[in-house]
């Protein structure tokens, strides 16, 4: 018995080591079992709590019938392109705030004023003013992405020390090569950080966005399917969304962060 | 390679705390040759890197004037090179570090790499070019640091204790390093330095300063090369090390 558990013992970490993928999966295979246990046992009944296997079936005939897909491409489209304007507005804004003092007095207050005031906060006035649309979740998103890169860029911008700035001058670096070569990589981890953190609260306010002004979208099928007392279809949202935040997270930003500010030993592994 | 003049020199800023204007730099005067090695060397807050960061141009000078071959200095430039603590960029290898004076003159990249080749082999650091700086040890940086500076081809190389955070041992062979590139180059170097027996190993002046003032001008008349293993016996290196040390200590 011991044997055979070492043996099964030893064969799992080298699946491990050669598919790291596996790693991230196995935690997720007893949370999985102890869920199926629970259902099969009828502690809940059925319609409250449904097993894995519904879930799936219903993953099944969602993606059958097209609603999953494209709802998952219209939320999907939706936090690109808020998060796109979020980045394009807010790396520059941390750039001016970061590096000019001046910037920083007049707009600090106002950058703080206006992070307090959550995006949720702001769908009121924006259904009135943009109604139930697209600009309305996207001025949502776009707020919500904002404030954490801003501030973490102007962290970031702040944080290179003078010395950098200096041999970059008596290299003969312009201003504008300094921007690029000395200003921009070596706030970028913060960025990075600041994106992390703005995508994560970005995609929780679509969902929000989507239960309240939305008519299509991985929050309205889930607010959709309460309406309809589905709890099937409110589970495969909630695992949808977990999925997708984990493939974002460890397929794009874990790398950038891996080859930037680890590999230039700015930010400890 | 060109020649330094300061003439007059004295910084005075404002203290907000103290409420009073308080006098870093009085009155300095100091002329270098060309291809000159001058050590300027003094107890901490003797106002010897503000008078390096004013060289470079990094802070303004409230007085006197600062020539470099003839022409006034404004602001930081790439006629003059900066060794001050670890100022590598940290996103640039090695070779990307050195090569980045030449990448800002606009020399095109085969060019650059290959003076960045040529002045890394001078430090002995050709095998670390395509490493990152977090990748070298405390010396190795140092001497990236002083090989980027050198590559860049300054009239005038200023140094503000280059050597001062690495361990002792590593701190005599970076110094031995540096009299053999300044003999093969000749630059004009500006050197600061609280260590005395370090000024005058390197240097063919030292410029003994307390509370902002010149206090003496010593040449150092020691022959070259220079080698840790002969000057620590010499007598006239300890008679002249000791001459430095006590105008230090009595200031």
């Amino acid at each position: 018995m011991k044997q055979f558990l070492l043996k099964f013992w030893s064969h799992c970490v080298r699946l491990t080591a050669r598919w790291p993928s596996i790693a991230s999966i196995a935690p997720f295979i007893p949370l999985i079992v102890a869920w199926w246990i629970v259902t099969e046992l009828q502690i809940f009944p059925r319609a409250f709590l449904p097993g894995p296997v519904e879930v799936v079936r219903s993953f099944g005939s969602l993606v059958y019938t097209g609603i999953l897909p494209a709802y998952l491409q219209d939320s999907i489209v939706r936090l690109a392109v808020g998060t796109f304007w979020g980045i394009a507005l807010g790396i520059p804004l941390g750039i001016l705030v970061g590096l000019s003092q001046r910037a920083r007095t007049a707009l600090w207050p106002l950058l703080l004023f206006f992070q307090a005031i959550g995006d949720i906060a702001w769908l009121p006035i924006l259904v009135i003013w943009f109604g139930y649309g697209l600009t309305t979740i996207t001025v949502v998103i776009v707020y919500t992405v904002i404030f954490p890169v801003v501030l973490n860029t102007v962290l970031g911008v702040r944080s290179i020390p003078i010395t950098l700035h200096r041999a970059a001058q008596s290299l003969g670096a312009s201003r504008l090569r300094i921007l690029w070569e000395v200003v921009l990589p070596g706030a970028l981890p913060n960025i990075v950080t600041g994106l992390r953190n703005g995508l994560g609260y970005g995609w929780r306010a679509l969902i929000a966005t989507e239960i309240i002004v939305g008519t299509s979208g991985i929050g309205f099928l889930m607010f959709d399917a309460r309406r309809s007392g589905s709890v099937v279809e409110i589970l495969l949202g909630m695992i949808i969304l977990g999925i997708l935040w984990y493939i974002v997270d460890s397929w794009i930003l874990a790398p950038i962060e891996r080859a930037t500010g680890q590999r230039w030993g700015l930010v400890t592994r | 390679m060109k020649d330094l003049t300061i003439r007059n020199l004295s910084k005075t800023y404002f203290d907000p705390y103290a409420g009073t204007n308080v006098t870093a730099v009085h009155d300095v005067s100091l002329k270098v040759e060309q291809g000159e090695f001058v050590c300027i060397v003094g107890p901490s807050g003797c106002g010897k890197t503000t008078i390096l960061n004013m060289i470079a141009g990094f802070i303004p000078h409230t007085g006197g004037e600062i020539l470099v071959g003839g022409r006034p200095v404004k602001g930081p430039g790439p006629d003059r090179g900066v060794v001050q603590s670890f100022a590598l960029f940290p996103w640039r290898t090695v070779l990307e570090n050195v090569a980045f004076g030449p990448k800002m003159r606009g020399v095109r990249k085969v060019e650059r790499e290959k003076i960045a080749h040529e002045f890394l082999a001078l430090a002995k650091l050709t095998e670390a070019a395509g490493r990152y700086p977090n990748e070298l040890s405390g010396g190795m940086q140092q001497r990236v640091g002083v090989v980027r500076a050198l590559a860049n081809e300054p009239d005038v190389l200023l140094m503000d204790e280059p050597f001062a955070s690495v361990d002792a041992q590593t701190r005599m062979t970076l110094q031995e390093e540096l009299t053999r590139i300044w003999q093969e180059k000749r630059p004009t170097v500006i050197f600061i330095t609280h260590d005395v027996a370090e000024a005058v190993f390197l240097a063919n002046r030292v410029v003994a300063l307390s509370k902002g003032r010149v206090l003496e001008e010593i040449d150092v008349d020691l022959p070259r090369p220079r080698s840790w293993d002969a000057l620590n016996d010499d007598a006239r290196f300890k008679e002249l090390s000791g001459r430095v040390l006590q105008l230090v200590r009595s200031a």
